[in-house]
Protein backbone atom coordinates (compact mmCIF):
# COMPACT_ATOMS: atom_id res chain seq x y z
CA UNK A 1 0.00 0.00 0.00
CA UNK A 2 2.96 2.24 0.84
CA UNK A 3 4.53 2.03 -2.47
CA UNK A 4 1.85 2.43 -4.65
CA UNK A 5 0.78 6.03 -2.51
CA UNK A 6 3.79 7.23 -3.45
CA UNK A 7 4.94 8.08 -6.63
CA UNK A 8 8.43 7.15 -7.36
CA UNK A 9 10.14 8.18 -10.98
CA UNK A 10 13.94 6.83 -11.05
CA UNK A 11 15.58 9.58 -12.31
CA UNK A 12 15.12 11.66 -9.24
CA UNK A 13 16.50 9.34 -6.90
CA UNK A 14 19.30 10.81 -8.43
CA UNK A 15 20.26 13.55 -5.70
CA UNK A 16 23.14 16.01 -5.55
CA UNK A 17 24.38 15.98 -2.26
CA UNK A 18 27.65 17.48 -0.89
CA UNK A 19 28.81 17.93 2.78
CA UNK A 20 29.33 20.88 4.20
CA UNK A 21 30.23 22.44 7.57
CA UNK A 22 27.87 25.21 8.78
CA UNK A 23 28.00 26.41 12.18
CA UNK A 24 30.40 23.97 13.51
CA UNK A 25 28.31 20.80 12.36
CA UNK A 26 28.96 18.82 9.21
CA UNK A 27 25.69 18.59 7.15
CA UNK A 28 24.73 16.77 4.38
CA UNK A 29 22.83 19.31 1.86
CA UNK A 30 21.48 19.27 -1.51
CA UNK A 31 21.00 22.91 -3.42
CA UNK A 32 17.78 24.17 -3.62
CA UNK A 33 19.00 27.11 -5.43
CA UNK A 34 22.76 28.61 -6.57
CA UNK A 35 22.73 30.22 -3.29
CA UNK A 36 21.18 28.19 -1.08
CA UNK A 37 20.98 24.52 0.56
CA UNK A 38 18.41 22.13 1.98
CA UNK A 39 19.69 20.01 4.88
CA UNK A 40 19.73 16.04 4.09
CA UNK A 41 21.57 14.81 7.03
CA UNK A 42 22.96 16.05 10.06
CA UNK A 43 26.69 14.15 10.99
CA UNK A 44 26.55 14.48 14.97
CA UNK A 45 27.81 12.22 17.74
CA UNK A 46 26.60 15.00 20.09
CA UNK A 47 22.38 13.98 20.56
CA UNK A 48 21.57 17.56 21.46
CA UNK A 49 22.04 18.63 18.07
CA UNK A 50 19.67 16.69 16.64
CA UNK A 51 17.34 18.98 18.75
CA UNK A 52 18.12 22.05 17.39
CA UNK A 53 16.09 23.55 15.00
CA UNK A 54 18.37 25.37 12.26
CA UNK A 55 20.12 21.66 11.64
CA UNK A 56 16.75 19.87 10.69
CA UNK A 57 16.55 17.51 7.56
CA UNK A 58 14.55 19.70 5.49
CA UNK A 59 15.85 23.00 6.63
CA UNK A 60 16.65 25.33 3.82
CA UNK A 61 19.18 27.72 4.34
CA UNK A 62 22.80 27.24 4.65
CA UNK A 63 24.74 29.16 2.03
CA UNK A 64 26.96 27.99 -0.93
CA UNK A 65 29.78 29.23 -2.17
CA UNK B 1 68.82 60.62 8.15
CA UNK B 2 66.52 62.21 10.47
CA UNK B 3 62.79 60.40 10.86
CA UNK B 4 60.24 62.22 8.81
CA UNK B 5 58.03 64.25 10.47
CA UNK B 6 54.76 62.83 11.86
CA UNK B 7 51.89 63.20 8.88
CA UNK B 8 49.68 64.00 11.41
CA UNK B 9 50.15 65.97 14.84
CA UNK B 10 50.30 63.75 18.04
CA UNK B 11 46.91 64.37 19.70
CA UNK B 12 47.16 65.46 23.66
CA UNK B 13 47.54 62.72 25.75
CA UNK B 14 43.86 62.22 27.01
CA UNK B 15 42.86 61.58 31.07
CA UNK B 16 43.39 58.27 31.64
CA UNK B 17 39.69 56.49 31.29
CA UNK B 18 39.10 53.03 32.34
CA UNK B 19 38.60 51.02 28.39
CA UNK B 20 35.51 49.29 28.28
CA UNK B 21 36.14 45.45 27.76
CA UNK B 22 36.16 44.68 24.34
CA UNK B 23 33.21 43.54 22.84
CA UNK B 24 33.33 40.87 20.36
CA UNK B 25 32.50 42.08 16.74
CA UNK B 26 28.49 41.61 15.77
CA UNK B 27 28.06 38.39 13.92
CA UNK B 28 27.77 38.95 10.33
CA UNK B 29 24.41 39.88 9.05
CA UNK B 30 22.55 35.70 9.24
CA UNK B 31 21.82 33.97 5.66
CA UNK B 32 18.33 32.93 6.87
CA UNK B 33 15.48 34.94 6.93
CA UNK B 34 14.44 34.07 9.99
CA UNK B 35 17.06 34.18 12.37
CA UNK B 36 15.65 36.72 15.06
CA UNK B 37 14.94 35.04 18.60
CA UNK B 38 11.64 34.48 18.82
CA UNK B 39 11.00 33.77 22.16
CA UNK B 40 10.59 30.24 22.96
CA UNK B 41 7.66 28.96 25.22
CA UNK B 42 9.18 26.39 27.35
CA UNK B 43 7.31 22.66 27.80
CA UNK B 44 8.77 19.70 29.46
CA UNK B 45 7.79 17.73 27.17
CA UNK B 46 8.67 16.94 23.44
CA UNK B 47 7.02 15.84 19.97
CA UNK B 48 8.13 13.37 18.00
CA UNK B 49 6.34 13.49 14.65
CA UNK B 50 6.26 10.32 12.27
CA UNK B 51 5.15 11.32 9.02
CA UNK B 52 5.22 9.90 5.17
CA UNK B 53 7.14 6.81 4.98
CA UNK B 54 9.79 5.47 7.15
CA UNK B 55 12.90 5.70 4.96
CA UNK B 56 15.08 3.14 4.82
CA UNK B 57 18.63 2.76 3.73
CA UNK B 58 18.03 4.39 0.36
CA UNK B 59 17.52 8.47 0.32
CA UNK B 60 13.89 8.93 -1.06
CA UNK B 61 13.18 11.37 -3.90
CA UNK B 62 13.01 14.71 -1.94
CA UNK B 63 9.48 15.40 -2.82
CA UNK B 64 8.38 12.39 -0.42
CA UNK B 65 7.67 12.96 2.91
CA UNK B 66 9.82 10.63 5.10
CA UNK B 67 10.50 10.09 8.57
CA UNK B 68 14.07 9.59 8.86
CA UNK B 69 15.59 7.74 11.05
CA UNK B 70 19.28 8.55 11.23
CA UNK B 71 17.66 11.81 12.80
CA UNK B 72 15.07 10.59 15.08
CA UNK B 73 17.24 7.77 16.76
CA UNK B 74 19.73 10.66 18.15
CA UNK B 75 16.91 12.55 18.97
CA UNK B 76 15.80 9.92 21.37
CA UNK B 77 19.12 9.46 23.06
CA UNK B 78 18.95 13.52 23.21
CA UNK B 79 15.41 13.25 24.98
CA UNK B 80 16.38 10.51 27.06
CA UNK B 81 19.41 12.19 28.67
CA UNK B 82 17.86 15.91 29.18
CA UNK B 83 17.21 16.69 32.39
CA UNK B 84 14.45 19.13 30.93
CA UNK B 85 12.59 16.84 28.95
CA UNK B 86 10.15 15.13 30.88
CA UNK B 87 7.96 13.03 28.79
CA UNK B 88 7.42 12.17 24.86
CA UNK B 89 4.37 12.61 22.75
CA UNK B 90 4.48 10.49 19.52
CA UNK B 91 2.11 11.38 16.99
CA UNK B 92 2.09 9.66 14.10
CA UNK B 93 0.48 9.86 10.60
CA UNK B 94 2.48 7.42 8.17
CA UNK B 95 1.92 5.16 5.71
CA UNK B 96 4.59 2.53 6.65
CA UNK B 97 8.02 1.97 5.01
CA UNK B 98 11.00 0.30 5.84
CA UNK B 99 10.46 -2.51 8.30
CA UNK B 100 13.78 -2.13 10.17
CA UNK B 101 14.26 1.16 10.12
CA UNK B 102 10.10 1.12 11.72
CA UNK B 103 11.27 -1.28 13.94
CA UNK B 104 14.72 0.40 14.99
CA UNK B 105 12.37 3.18 16.20
CA UNK B 106 10.07 1.50 17.65
CA UNK B 107 12.70 -1.01 19.58
CA UNK B 108 14.12 2.72 20.83
CA UNK B 109 11.04 4.22 21.90
CA UNK B 110 10.03 1.15 23.56
CA UNK B 111 13.50 0.67 25.54
CA UNK B 112 13.23 4.25 26.88
CA UNK B 113 12.56 5.31 30.73
CA UNK B 114 10.97 8.17 30.61
CA UNK B 115 7.46 8.35 29.92
CA UNK B 116 5.82 8.28 25.99
CA UNK B 117 2.26 8.41 24.32
CA UNK B 118 1.46 7.84 21.38
CA UNK B 119 -1.09 8.97 19.00
CA UNK B 120 -2.28 7.91 15.68
CA UNK B 121 -3.78 10.48 13.74
CA UNK B 122 -4.94 10.00 10.41
CA UNK B 123 -3.14 6.77 9.49
CA UNK B 124 -0.77 4.55 10.93
CA UNK B 125 -0.47 1.49 8.53
CA UNK B 126 2.01 -1.09 8.27
CA UNK B 127 5.09 -0.19 10.17
CA UNK B 128 3.48 2.53 11.64
CA UNK B 129 1.71 0.41 14.44
CA UNK B 130 4.48 -1.28 16.07
CA UNK B 131 5.60 2.14 16.34
CA UNK B 132 2.31 3.45 17.79
CA UNK B 133 2.56 0.49 20.60
CA UNK B 134 6.19 0.79 21.17
CA UNK B 135 5.18 3.82 23.77
CA UNK B 136 3.83 3.08 27.13
CA UNK B 137 0.45 4.00 26.40
CA UNK B 138 -1.15 4.54 23.04
CA UNK B 139 -4.31 6.35 21.65
CA UNK B 140 -5.87 6.32 18.03
CA UNK B 141 -8.06 9.13 17.20
CA UNK B 142 -11.72 8.13 16.04
CA UNK B 143 -11.37 8.70 12.16
CA UNK B 144 -7.42 7.42 12.16
CA UNK B 145 -6.82 3.97 10.47
CA UNK B 146 -4.51 0.93 10.98
CA UNK B 147 -3.53 -0.98 8.22
CA UNK B 148 -1.89 -4.72 9.08
CA UNK B 149 -0.53 -7.09 6.03
CA UNK B 150 2.43 -8.89 5.77
CA UNK B 151 5.34 -7.03 5.01
CA UNK B 152 6.24 -7.32 1.15
CA UNK B 153 9.85 -7.49 -0.11
CA UNK B 154 11.23 -5.73 -3.56
CA UNK B 155 14.50 -6.45 -5.41
CA UNK B 156 15.24 -9.60 -7.29
CA UNK B 157 14.39 -12.35 -5.42
CA UNK B 158 15.70 -15.93 -6.28
CA UNK B 159 13.12 -18.83 -6.70
CA UNK B 160 14.47 -21.13 -3.65
CA UNK B 161 11.83 -22.12 -1.00
CA UNK B 162 14.45 -20.46 1.20
CA UNK B 163 13.29 -17.27 -0.07
CA UNK B 164 10.05 -17.96 1.42
CA UNK B 165 11.78 -18.58 4.77
CA UNK B 166 13.61 -15.34 4.99
CA UNK B 167 10.51 -13.64 4.35
CA UNK B 168 8.46 -15.91 7.19
CA UNK B 169 11.50 -15.16 9.22
CA UNK B 170 11.21 -11.33 8.76
CA UNK B 171 7.41 -11.26 9.36
CA UNK B 172 7.82 -13.01 12.46
CA UNK B 173 10.06 -10.28 13.87
CA UNK B 174 6.89 -8.00 13.08
CA UNK B 175 4.46 -10.21 14.98
CA UNK B 176 7.05 -10.86 18.22
CA UNK B 177 6.81 -7.20 18.67
CA UNK B 178 3.12 -6.22 18.15
CA UNK B 179 2.72 -9.26 20.46
CA UNK B 180 5.21 -8.61 22.95
CA UNK B 181 3.74 -4.84 23.14
CA UNK B 182 0.11 -5.10 22.84
CA UNK B 183 -2.77 -7.16 24.13
CA UNK B 184 -3.47 -8.66 20.86
CA UNK B 185 -2.59 -12.73 20.55
CA UNK B 186 -0.66 -13.93 18.03
CA UNK B 187 -3.59 -15.70 16.23
CA UNK B 188 -5.70 -12.90 16.61
CA UNK B 189 -3.01 -10.64 14.73
CA UNK B 190 -2.62 -13.35 12.29
CA UNK B 191 -5.49 -13.83 11.19
CA UNK B 192 -5.74 -10.24 10.59
CA UNK B 193 -3.01 -10.23 8.83
CA UNK B 194 -4.07 -13.05 6.19
CA UNK B 195 -7.49 -11.57 5.90
CA UNK B 196 -8.62 -11.17 2.41
CA UNK B 197 -11.18 -8.93 0.40
CA UNK B 198 -10.95 -5.81 2.99
CA UNK B 199 -8.08 -4.65 0.86
CA UNK B 200 -8.42 -3.78 -2.49
CA UNK B 201 -4.59 -4.74 -4.03
CA UNK B 202 -3.63 -6.18 -0.81
CA UNK B 203 -4.31 -8.85 2.16
CA UNK B 204 -5.04 -7.72 5.50
CA UNK B 205 -7.27 -5.43 7.02
CA UNK B 206 -7.97 -1.85 8.25
CA UNK B 207 -9.00 -0.92 11.61
CA UNK B 208 -11.00 2.02 11.70
CA UNK B 209 -10.17 3.68 15.47
CA UNK B 210 -12.09 1.70 17.86
CA UNK B 211 -11.46 -1.67 15.98
CA UNK B 212 -7.96 -1.38 16.85
CA UNK B 213 -8.44 -1.03 20.27
CA UNK B 214 -11.12 -3.62 20.57
CA UNK B 215 -8.45 -6.36 18.53
CA UNK B 216 -6.04 -4.98 21.33
CA UNK B 217 -4.04 -3.57 19.29
CA UNK B 218 -4.08 0.17 20.46
CA UNK B 219 -5.29 1.17 24.05
CA UNK B 220 -7.58 3.65 24.30
CA UNK B 221 -9.47 5.50 21.49
CA UNK B 222 -8.65 9.71 22.18
CA UNK B 223 -6.95 12.73 21.14
CA UNK B 224 -4.64 15.60 21.80
CA UNK B 225 -6.39 16.00 25.45
CA UNK B 226 -6.38 12.52 25.95
CA UNK B 227 -2.75 12.45 24.72
CA UNK B 228 -1.64 14.38 26.84
CA UNK B 229 -3.16 14.50 29.92
CA UNK B 230 -2.41 10.71 30.09
CA UNK B 231 1.63 12.01 29.69
CA UNK B 232 1.49 14.12 32.41
CA UNK B 233 -0.36 11.50 34.61
CA UNK B 234 2.65 8.97 33.50
CA UNK B 235 5.03 11.77 33.82
CA UNK B 236 4.03 12.34 37.70
CA UNK B 237 3.73 8.84 38.22
CA UNK B 238 7.38 8.65 36.81
CA UNK B 239 8.63 11.37 39.23
CA UNK B 240 6.68 9.84 42.31
CA UNK B 241 8.42 6.56 42.40
CA UNK B 242 12.25 7.77 41.04
CA UNK B 243 11.55 10.22 44.34
CA UNK B 244 10.08 7.21 46.37
CA UNK B 245 13.26 5.00 45.02
CA UNK B 246 15.75 7.71 45.83
CA UNK B 247 14.19 7.38 49.71
CA UNK B 248 14.81 3.87 49.71
CA UNK B 249 18.41 3.69 48.38
CA UNK B 250 19.59 6.85 51.25
CA UNK B 251 17.78 4.97 54.05
CA UNK B 252 19.48 1.74 53.20
CA UNK B 253 22.59 3.27 52.92
CA UNK B 254 22.48 5.38 56.38
CA UNK B 255 21.41 2.28 57.62
CA UNK B 256 23.19 -0.68 56.83
CA UNK B 257 26.17 -0.99 58.97
CA UNK B 258 28.04 -3.47 56.16
CA UNK B 259 31.06 -2.15 53.91
CA UNK B 260 30.71 0.94 52.08
CA UNK B 261 29.15 0.58 48.91
CA UNK B 262 29.12 2.25 45.55
CA UNK B 263 25.53 4.41 45.37
CA UNK B 264 23.28 3.53 42.19
CA UNK B 265 23.81 5.85 39.48
CA UNK B 266 20.32 7.70 39.88
CA UNK B 267 17.22 6.41 37.89
CA UNK B 268 18.94 3.04 37.80
CA UNK B 269 17.19 -0.03 39.81
CA UNK B 270 18.62 -0.46 42.73
CA UNK B 271 20.87 -3.49 43.09
CA UNK B 272 20.07 -5.73 45.64
CA UNK B 273 22.72 -5.51 48.35
CA UNK B 274 20.67 -8.23 50.58
CA UNK B 275 18.33 -5.78 52.43
CA UNK B 276 14.94 -6.69 52.66
CA UNK B 277 13.26 -5.20 49.27
CA UNK B 278 11.48 -2.09 49.27
CA UNK B 279 7.81 -2.05 49.45
CA UNK B 280 7.44 0.45 45.85
CA UNK B 281 8.51 -0.80 42.81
Amino acid sequence: MAEEAVTVDPRSYERDIIEVTYRGKRLLVEPVSPTQARVVRLISTDPADFLRPDLQPGRVGPPLR
Amino acid sequence: MSQPAPATPEPAPARRRRRAPDKPAPAPAAAWADESAVPGVPSNIHCLVVVGQIEGHILLPSQNKTTKYEHVLPQLVAVEQSDAIEGLLVILNTVGGDVEAGLAIAEMLASMRKPRVSLVLGGGHSIGMPLAIACDYSFIATTATVTVHPIRLSGMIIGVPQTFEYLEKMQDRVVKFVVNHSRITEEKYRELMFRTGELARDIGTVLVGKDAVDVGLIDEVGGLREALAKLEELIAEHKRRAAAQKRTRTRGVTASSGPATQPDAPGEPPQDRGRPPSEER
